[in-house]
């Protein structure tokens, strides 16, 4: 009896080992295997920076997006956001292209605002609220863009490789540094853990979900902002289906849906490089864009299979 | 005399070192160098127009020995500008692409001119004429291929109204496409001209679900209706799903349906008699010509030498249920509409020094169903 509970507890300890690292291992492998299809192109001189360019709008949001899901929430009005706020910057580049950025900043802002709002204070479920708040958005943006609207070409300037680097280091700190080390990341998670157990230890529960959202906003319209001095256009499909990018990211970088204490920070960036090596290896590869979808949707079956926290499940049931 | 030496040795010595490397100074003029166009398409698409696009530029690429380098797209302006990204990075020497909007024109020269790569586009022409007049000073726009969509729109206005429509119900593809703007100007030109009614107009369709519900809305809110005209959509089988919602409301053959852009199940709706006209074609012979004036540009012998070569191709239309069997069967299948031979014996001029904008221009007014169908009958 004794022998195999000992023989026992090194395959359970292997077992939880992978498990919880099983984020980083599909990225070695994703990586791994790349690199050896393409021939040693993936890593090249030259993709590395294409990488980071599919990288970049999807790290910057998951990030943020770290928040959220902590709280046990989902937001999906982040594509209509993105392209809500390249279309005002857009529009106020008309008047001067100096007010692109702030406008785009306070548009998502706004936006994140009401979802927020609507969430935490109306208490519609985010699925729902965050689901109308995009549709909304994307309708405004068509109506008011009426197709396309141009901005001067002299904007391209921000998106030099340099600016969106120093850009996302700057996130990066900010949004590791208030999830791990600040009040405001832990109450994300205790609320997501239990709302009730988090109230009753002092936590503002409508404030915390609000500003989560709002964080979220505000990333969508700096990705706005960026978004929009690359193509120096925006669109009424600018940032479409961007919220499902950002979440295959975040579950691909083994984030919980459950929320909570599970949820770590270094799930959105190890999920945003695995999907940005995914889509540059599968390109270079040469996989055609049908066989790329059922690739993106069996990894997600089998990483929200793998990720999704059945203790918890078990609670709330 | 010494110098003269010299020289006899060196021209010996190159010459037999030409001759062990196996390649003769015929062998480097006979063939283009290699070269690589990039092309981002939605390869996800099993739309059969779309996968014949494909179909159509490969055999252009090929034609010159080229290779054709794929990404996948969603055909949007900040999806293509990531897309062309990717493409320089991978060391393509041409970009053939379809334009999301005039306003993205600038971005893509820009990147294309800092990495020294040939672009050019396909079904879209550029409407912004201080854009215009840019992209035309570029060296490095190649040029591409276009249709008269608003005279394309006008007609079918017209040939419906002939056919006794006096009431339509429009759909189109989004605001701001180029292609949906002047198709949207044709229509209304065409409908004054002919006294046609436009009672609404539905932008950026992409579902069937959508395009069921736009039809029975149309149905609910005008009785009059007595046409319905799709003057584009990327909704996939859209002509199945509007005769499905007009016989779904007993309207099926009352209500007249055209569309612009031919599609594979046109020929059984004008069987039965409930669909009865469409222009197209163009989405063939467009991306096969586009794909021409690029490789053209790439391998050194572009067809017009200062600035870019722009050629207008033309609609066909599309009014028996035979001419929709030849066209599933000839323009949908796995050839393209030209051959990669006969690309190569008729449209890169670096084979055929004949060709100049005239001859391209011959060439393709003489395309046609009954063309194809000729060249390439078995």
């Amino acid at each position: 009896m004794e022998n195999s509970k000992v023989s026992e507890t090194p395959k359970r300890n292997i077992k939880e080992l992978l498990i919880n690292n099983f984020a980083f291992l599909g990225l070695v492998l994703v990586l791994v295997l790349f690199e050896i299809l393409t021939g040693g192109k993936l890593l090249g001189q030259r993709n590395l920076m294409n990488i980071f360019n599919n990288f970049f709008s999807i790290a910057l949001c998951s990030m943020m997006y770290t928040f959220v899901m902590a709280l046990g929430e989902l937001d999906l009005s982040v594509g209509a956001i993105v392209g809500f706020s390249s279309a005002m910057g857009a529009f106020s580049a008309t008047i001067s292209p100096v007010l692109i950025l702030p406008v785009a900043l306070i548009t998502g802002l706004g936006i994140g605002f009401i979802s927020g709002f609507a969430t935490a204070y109306l208490r519609v479920e985010s699925f729902i609220g965050t689901l109308a708040v995009s549709f909304i958005f994307r309708g405004l943006t068509t109506y008011y863009l009426n197709g396309s609207v141009g901005i001067p070409i002299s904007m391209r300037v921000f998106d030099e490789d340099w600016v969106k680097i120093l850009t996302m280091v700057i996130v990066l700190i900010i949004s590791g540094v208030l999830f791990q080390k600040c009040a405001f990341g832990k109450n994300c998670r205790a609320v997501g853990a239990s709302r009730e157990a988090a109230r009753q230890s002092g936590v503002n529960v409508e404030r915390t979900r609000m500003i989560s959202f709002m964080l979220v906003g505000l990333i969508c319209g700096l990705i706005g902002f960026f978004t929009l001095v690359r193509a120096c256009t925006a669109s009424s499909k600018t940032g479409n289906a961007f919220e499902f990018d950002v979440l295959l990211a975040v579950l691909f970088g083994g984030m919980p849906l459950s929320g909570g204490w599970n949820v770590k920070f270094r799930a959105a960036i190890i999920g945003s490089v695995a999907m940005a090596l995914l889509k540059s290896g599968m390109s270079l590869v040469g996989i055609d864009g049908l066989t790329q979808q059922v690739v993106q949707g069996i990894i997600l079956i089998i990483v929200v299979a793998i990720s999704f926290d059945r203790r918890s499940a078990a609670v709330i049931k | 005399m010494k110098l003269r030496r010299l020289v006899a040795i060196g021209m010996t010595v190159a010459l037999s070192a030409t001759m062990f490397s196996g390649v003769s100074v015929y062998a480097d003029n006979s063939d283009p160098e290699p070269f690589k166009i990039g092309f981002p398409w939605d390869t996800a698409n099993t739309d059969p127009t779309w996968i014949s696009i494909y179909n159509n530029v490969k055999a252009s690429v090929e034609s010159a020995g080229g290779e054709l380098v794929n990404v996948v797209t969603d055909n949007s302006a900040d999806g293509l500008i990531d897309n062309i990204s990717e493409l320089i990075s991978r060391d393509v020497d041409g970009i053939l692409f379809m334009p999301a909007s005039d306003s993205m024109l600038p971005a893509v020269d820009a990147m294309c001119a800092d990495a020294g790569v040939y672009w050019g586009t396909m079904f879209r022409t550029i409407s912004d004429d201080d854009i215009r007049e840019a992209m035309y000073d570029s060296e490095w726009y190649a040029g591409g291929c276009n249709e008269d969509d608003e005279t394309c729109a006008s007609n079918i206005v017209k040939s419906m109204a002939d056919m006794g429509v006096t009431d339509l119900g429009v759909i189109n593809i989004a605001k701001g496409d180029t292609s949906s703007d002047l198709r949207d100007k044709g229509a209304a030109e065409g409908a004054e001209e002919a006294g046609v009614n436009i009672l609404n107009t539905t932008y950026d369709i992409s579902v069937t679900t959508d395009m069921t519900k736009t039809i029975e809305s149309y149905i609910a809110a005008y009785p009059e209706m007595n046409g319905i005209l799709v003057l584009g959509t990327y909704c996939g089988g859209a002509i199945p799903t509007i005769e499905k919602a007009l016989a779904d409301h007993d309207k099926a053959g009352d209500i007249k349906v055209g569309r612009i852009d031919f599609e594979t199940t046109l020929g059984d709706y004008l069987k039965e008699g409930t669909f009865n006209v469409s222009y197209g074609g163009q989405q063939q012979i467009d991306p096969l010509v586009s794909a021409v004036i690029l490789v053209n540009k790439v391998i050194g012998t572009p067809i017009v030498e200062e600035g870019p070569t722009n050629i207008i191709t033309p609609y066909l239309e599309l009014t028996t249920a035979e001419e929709a069997d030849q066209f599933n069967e000839y323009f949908l299948g796995d050839d393209a509409v030209y051959t990669a031979d006969e690309i190569k014996d008729k449209m890169i001029k670096f084979y055929n020094p004949d060709i100049d904008m005239d001859y391209m221009n011959d060439l393709i007014s003489t395309f046609s169903i009954a063309d194809v169908v000729e060249r390439h009958s078995k």
